[in-house]
């Protein structure tokens, strides 16, 4: 027995020490970096100032806000596309470039040193240039070049290229396609630590009161109203209100009765409704969104305004 | 049991590796006591499992090796006189036991042969039993180990759990690296009573049967000698 014991001792120490040495280390599990999602929260406040825009804002690409809805100008749509995005470069230095295209040898001569992998646009190019086109034909061959380069150019492309193309490009009357087309609107506060956005086009487009801000004007409204509540089957009368808004939250106007309810005592529910619209005003509504409250209509329910 | 150290030690657990032996240092000293405690039963264990295993592959070779001699031809006093001098086990100490009562009762002046065959039988029946009793001893630790050392393992997994939420309510703080190294290392605890008890159980049944099997080999031969001596008994009278 006691070599037995032995053994088994052995084997148990063995088989530690082996498992101590051998085992690997317990393997750290990968955790995959969940990607967070940025989210910002806003005030109505600077929810209001991003969509009124500011003048000074950054011009992007796309509109930030929603699409313009200017009618297209007329022309090679692949033209335009390839203008577009060097607009804001092309602006500037084309006034002079009209008055020097006249000159075709300082421009073409250099090309083919630096352009040696495209033959054929450079056989193309100079010969463009060197026959001063009337300024009638200039669309023309600007359509033409469009459809000549990309031919030659799409692998290769070196850099004095572009720069060429939106000399040789250039066409003052179609400086219009070469603006950025959403305008910039209305003229927001200013705020100086965020990128202003350019926004909508009124700034106002869109805006619903939300449900929160309608109960808080027809509670303000209900907090005033004294229906006769005396009468008999007075949860019936029901008042329909028609009521205008300035801006300041102040009611302007006679507020119109819409509905009408055959009862004794509506008259005077009508009348302790309108009386109740003049005593709360005026009301705190967010300004930014005076277009959705500007015109009201209330419901005066006994039932659900007085918990009837 | 100071929560601050428990809070600490899970902290240090999480800071530092995870090996087996720091699982095991870490753990709650009754945690210790309980994987020390599985520890010595698996060795103990093991140490009846070696044991039982010699004996039997030992018994058998034995009871193999005298039944050959037994059915060669040999006459019975003579194997008695070269067998009775050493001492015994297995099929030779039945055989022994049944000779020895024959000698006794035949080489006395007056022989007594009536109740002689009882005598005998008698004799063997108890042979068998005490051989039976040593083939089987220590076997039913086996057994215990095998049902109880999952239940202690699991003791000490409660008990380390128990600890692991008690250093949550002290850093009053639930984040995994609290929790994780207490929940690891009473698991530990766990993986010791199954690594204790699942060979005692195998162990346990394959031993019990082996040791059947002899008792009944034993059995069939001391029938079979029994049937011998009583027809020399009946040639006597």
């Amino acid at each position: 027995m006691r070599s037995s014991l032995i053994a088994s001792t052995v084997l148990h120490g063995t088989l530690l020490v082996a498992g101590l040495i051998a085992l690997p280390d317990v393997e750290r599990m990968s955790a995959e970096p969940v990607e967070s999602l940025p989210v910002e929260l806003l005030s109505i406040e600077e929810l209001t100032i991003i969509q009124q825009g500011s003048k000074r804002a950054k011009q992007l690409a796309e509109a930030s806000v929603a699409p313009t809805t200017k009618p297209k100008p007329v022309e090679d749509p692949k033209g335009e596309t390839e203008v577009k995005s060097e607009a804001p470069v092309a602006e500037k230095p084309a006034p002079r470039q009209t008055q020097s295209a006249a000159e075709p040898a300082p421009q073409s001569e250099p090309e083919p040193s630096v352009d040696p992998q495209a033959p054929k646009q450079a056989e193309a190019e100079p010969q463009e240039v060197a026959e001063p086109a009337p300024e009638a034909e200039k669309p023309k061959l600007a359509d033409k070049l469009v459809k000549v380069m990309p031919i030659s150019k799409p692998r290769v492309r070196p850099r004095p290229e572009p720069e060429k193309k939106t000399k040789r490009d250039f066409d003052p009357n179609k400086i219009a396609a070469l603006l950025n087309k959403t305008t910039p609107a209305g003229g927001g506060v200013a705020q100086d630590d965020k990128p202003a956005a350019l926004g909508t086009a009124n700034g106002r487009t869109n805006v619903k009161l939300s449900v929160s801000e309608l109960d808080a004007l027809r509670s303000q409204v209900a907090r005033c109203w004294n229906p006769p509540t005396g009468a008999q089957g007075a949860e019936t009368l029901k008042v329909r209100l028609q009521f205008n808004l300035s801006r300041e939250g102040e009611v302007t106007g006679a507020p119109q009765v819409l509905n009408s309810v055959s009862h004794r005592a509506f008259p005077a529910a009508a009348q302790s409704a309108v009386r109740a619209v003049y005593r709360c005003g005026p009301y705190q509504l967010p300004v930014a969104k005076y277009d959705a409250w500007q015109t009201v209509i209330i419901n005066f329910d006994p039932q659900q305004m007085l918990g009837y | 049991m100071n929560s601050d150290s428990v809070v600490e030690g899970a902290l240090q657990g999480a800071a530092s590796d995870m090996s087996y032996l720091s699982l095991f240092l870490e753990a709650d000293i009754v945690v210790k006591l309980v994987m020390l405690g599985l520890l010595a039963a698996s060795i103990w264990s093991w140490a009846i499992i070696i044991d039982k295993v010699l004996l039997y592959a030992r018994t058998k070779k034995q009871m193999e090796r005298f039944e050959n001699v037994f059915w060669s031809g040999q006459s019975l006093d003579e194997l008695y006189k070269s067998l009775g001098s050493r001492a015994n086990d297995g099929m030779a100490a039945l055989f022994v036991a049944a000779m020895r009562e024959w000698k006794r009762s035949l080489e006395t002046p007056k022989p007594a042969i009536a109740s002689l065959q009882q005598r005998i039988d008698r004799v063997m029946d108890l042979t068998i039993s005490r051989e039976a009793e040593r083939l089987e001893k220590r076997l039913l630790f086996l057994a215990t180990i095998g049902s109880a050392a999952p239940f202690v393992g699991l003791f000490g997994t409660v008990w380390g759990i128990m600890n692991a939420f008690t250093s949550i309510a002290a850093s009053k703080n639930t984040s995994l690296a609290v929790v994780a190294p207490g929940i690891a290392e009473a698991l530990f605890a766990t993986a010791l009573g199954l690594i204790a008890a699942i060979p005692a159980v195998i162990a346990y049944n394959k031993l019990q049967s082996d040791a059947g099997k002899l008792s009944a080999r034993m059995e069939g031969f001391a029938d079979e000698f029994s049937a011998i001596l009583s027809r020399r008994i009946d040639e006597r009278v």
